[in-house]
């Protein structure tokens, strides 16, 4: 069975943040976990502009600051 | 995705095991299956993680000066130059502080004392004006940009020997004259090109300056795909994230060249690899080779060989067929672009490729690691790799019109600078087949000796042999005593000091000229000749060259007023050849430590002598020593 967007989405930040996946949860928000600094989330963009074959706009960038704003923004380009 | 986590659990224990050529081969297969950024960050983690336990690898420490956030390429260099052998440690100042890493004498970079050093600044950074404003028509512009290049060369240079990566520049996407740029006199693109031209001659003038291509590289993907204007402006991130592994990669080949050297000897199948079709099959008449599809796409690829050849890299074949098929179709095929002369070694038969692969090795003196196999069939060269992990096996595509863009894409051959030895190899070692044949029929070995009719040559290192010099402490690693790497600056910096010793050793016999073969770097120090380095190519093993170039280094210890010849061996995985060298002279073992020893040999008591088959003239002796 495919995995689910969440699911996905929850790899990529556990691969880039380099966390354990389990430590990634609904209320997950950048600057609330070290590993998730600026720099960091321009990799993890990338990442899952890679993974789903999707563009970001920069303003989409500067909002998806947590894992439910993330999920609902790779999914608004499927 | 289950699958990914499968591959990368391998990639973990593969490295646990320390076994580099297994650990490799599984991030070359998790590459395949998925190479993005969300894959390199654990790879690159899970390298970074093992660094010091695995084998067969060579540790770099790497400083990347950059005028933009070339952080983001980090574990894509990490990655990369671990498929390539070598385990980096980077320094990265924060971006566009290369000028000032450069210029002040405490900086970070000195600090960090790197190996080898990157210089990745983009030409929109270097020089703004001939990106963003109308460019004056004077040649000024180039003129100064390429003194300031120069300037930050020279200043790194006096601090540093270490070897310096200079990135050329990429003329501007969109010139201002538009379509008229290359017409106009002093469009954009031409001064940018200017530049170009200006920093390769400076690298070239000097030691252990290389340039990256980059305008090259770029061009090769595409201006356009290479670029995110998004994240240039807004993480000073201008290259696209599909493009991190690519670039990273082009520093590894360069780093690799300079820690690992290059290949020497590709083994090449036959059957759809040279041609077309099996010829055991489908006959000489049914291979496809001729001025069609496929057939011109096989031709093409031989004579991709043909100018690998010319370049120095040796040729085989391990192939899996008739050898009378297969003389025949050298023999006879009109279209037949390469010649069985072409070839340093042939193995045809039905024996398993790795043992041929090992009898290739043994009669052109080539290390394992040093051979590529190129073969349409993947079991073979699975087969390959597990006899014989340190081979490098390429699965060839099915189809041929692909088939030069893998053989280049790696840049295993890939050189940095030519020497003369490169262009003759082939010859030489068509020479060395002979002179064994030879070594069968001598009734013993004295006179097999004096059949050889060999002449040294001993010389001081100079201009023209600093290339060569380095090349060797570099790459030679079975009769080698230390194995300690050299560039050519750092031979230099020796060649400056009164108190070192630093001579090559060529060797000419009846069948032509060996070339430099061999390198001794000494040091006098109080009443001892320190011997650093002694090196010695595995082309000339076996004919008593070691006796004489021990032989003069008495020589050059009595000139320096020394009373003893002391030698340290560092033993390797590689040089096992070389340890019988110091108790088969009459070294005497004086200590040991961490597993390196030291030999000592009392030239009052005992000295080496020359052999006598050897023509030498004292007077050239005399003038190396002076």
């Amino acid at each position: 069975m495919p995995d689910s967007l969440p699911d996905t989405v929850r790899r990529i930040m556990a691969d880039v943040l380099e966390l354990d996946e389990h430590a990634i949860d609904e209320h997950m928000e950048m600057g609330v976990v070290e590993q998730w600094d600026s720099g960091n989330h321009i990799s993890l963009v990338l990442a899952l502009e890679e993974e789903f074959d999707v563009s970001f706009e920069v303003a989409e960038i500067e909002a998806m600051t947590s894992f439910v704003d993330i999920v609902s923004t790779v999914e608004s380009k499927l | 995705m289950s699958e990914l986590r499968d591959w990368r659990e391998q990639v973990g224990a593969a490295l646990c095991t320390r076994d580099y050529y297994r650990a490799r081969q599984a991030v070359v297969d998790l590459l395949e299956a998925n190479a993005s950024g969300r894959v390199l960050r654990p790879i690159a983690g899970l390298i970074k993680r093992h660094n010091r336990a695995l084998a067969g690898v060579n540790p770099a420490k790497i400083a990347v000066l950059s005028s933009y956030s070339i952080e983001f390429l980090d574990d894509a260099l990490t990655v990369a130059c671990f498929l390539k052998g070598v385990m980096p440690e980077f320094y990265q100042p924060a971006f566009n502080q290369f000028q000032q890493e450069i210029l002040a004498p405490d900086s970070g970079l000195y600090r960090f004392a790197p190996d080898i050093v990157i210089l990745s600044v983009l030409g929109e950074h270097l020089c703004p004006a001939l990106y963003d404003r109308l460019p004056t028509t004077d040649g000024v512009q180039p003129e100064e940009t390429v003194a300031r290049i120069e300037g930050l060369i020279d200043t790194f240079r006096m601090r540093s020997s270490a070897p310096l990566l200079v990135q050329n520049l990429l003329p501007p996407l969109y010139p201002v004259f538009g379509v008229g740029d290359a017409s106009i006199p002093f469009g954009q693109r031409q001064q940018v090109q200017r530049i170009n031209a200006r920093l390769g001659e400076i690298c070239r003038e000097r030691l252990g300056v290389y340039v990256v291509d980059y305008e090259a590289l770029v061009a090769r993907h595409g201006v356009l795909a290479w670029h995110d204007e998004r994240m240039r402006y807004f993480a000073q991130l201008p290259i696209d994230k599909r493009m991190f592994l690519p670039l990273a990669s082009e520093y590894a080949k360069i780093v690799a060249i300079l820690k690992r050297g290059a290949k020497k000897c590709v083994v090449l199948d036959l059957d759809n690899t040279l041609w077309g079709g099996i010829v055991g099959e489908d006959g000489v008449d049914g291979i496809r080779l001729d001025t069609t599809y496929p057939g011109n796409a096989y031709k093409a690829f031989q004579q991709a060989l043909r100018a690998l050849n010319e370049r120095g890299v040796l040729l085989a074949v391990a192939s899996k067929n008739n050898p009378a098929d297969v003389d025949e179709v050298f023999d006879k095929h009109p279209h037949m672009v390469l010649t069985k002369g072409d070839f340093a070694a042939m193995q045809v038969g039905w024996q398993p490729k790795s043992q041929m692969i090992e009898t290739i090795a043994e009669e052109l003196s080539v290390g394992l690691e040093h051979i590529v196999l190129i073969d349409d069939n993947p079991v073979e060269c699975a087969e390959v790799s597990c006899a014989l992990p340190m081979v490098r096996t390429i699965v060839f595509p099915k189809q041929p019109e692909q088939f030069a863009a893998a053989l280049a894409g790696e840049g295993l051959f890939d050189v940095l600078q030519l020497s003369k030895e490169d262009l003759n190899r082939t010859r030489l070692y068509k020479q060395r087949a002979a002179a064994e044949n030879l070594r069968s029929t001598a009734a013993n070995l004295e006179d097999f000796y004096s059949s050889l009719e060999m002449e040294i040559v001993i010389e001081p290192v100079n201009a023209t042999s600093l290339s060569r010099t380095a090349q060797l402490t570099q790459k030679t690693n079975q009769l080698n005593l230390t194995t300690y790497r050299y560039s050519e600056a750092d031979i230099a910096a020796r060649l400056r000091d009164p108190a070192w010793y630093c001579c090559t050793v060529g060797v000419r016999d009846r069948f032509g000229d060996n070339g430099i073969i061999g390198v001794m770097l000494a040091q006098h120090v109080a009443d001892r000749l320190i011997l650093d380095t002694f090196l010695m190519s595995c082309r000339v093993i076996g004919r008593t060259v070691e006796t004489a170039m021990l032989a003069h280094l008495c020589d050059v210890a009595e000139r320096f007023g020394a009373r003893v010849v002391e030698a340290r061996l560092i033993p390797t995985a590689k040089n096992l050849p070389v340890r019988p060298l110091l108790p088969d002279h009459n070294f005497a073992a004086s200590g040991e430590q961490d597993g390196a020893s030291t030999w000592r040999l009392d030239l009052g008591a005992r000295r080496v002598r020359w052999p006598q088959w050897f023509r030498t003239s004292t007077s050239m002796i005399a003038s190396a020593i002076d």
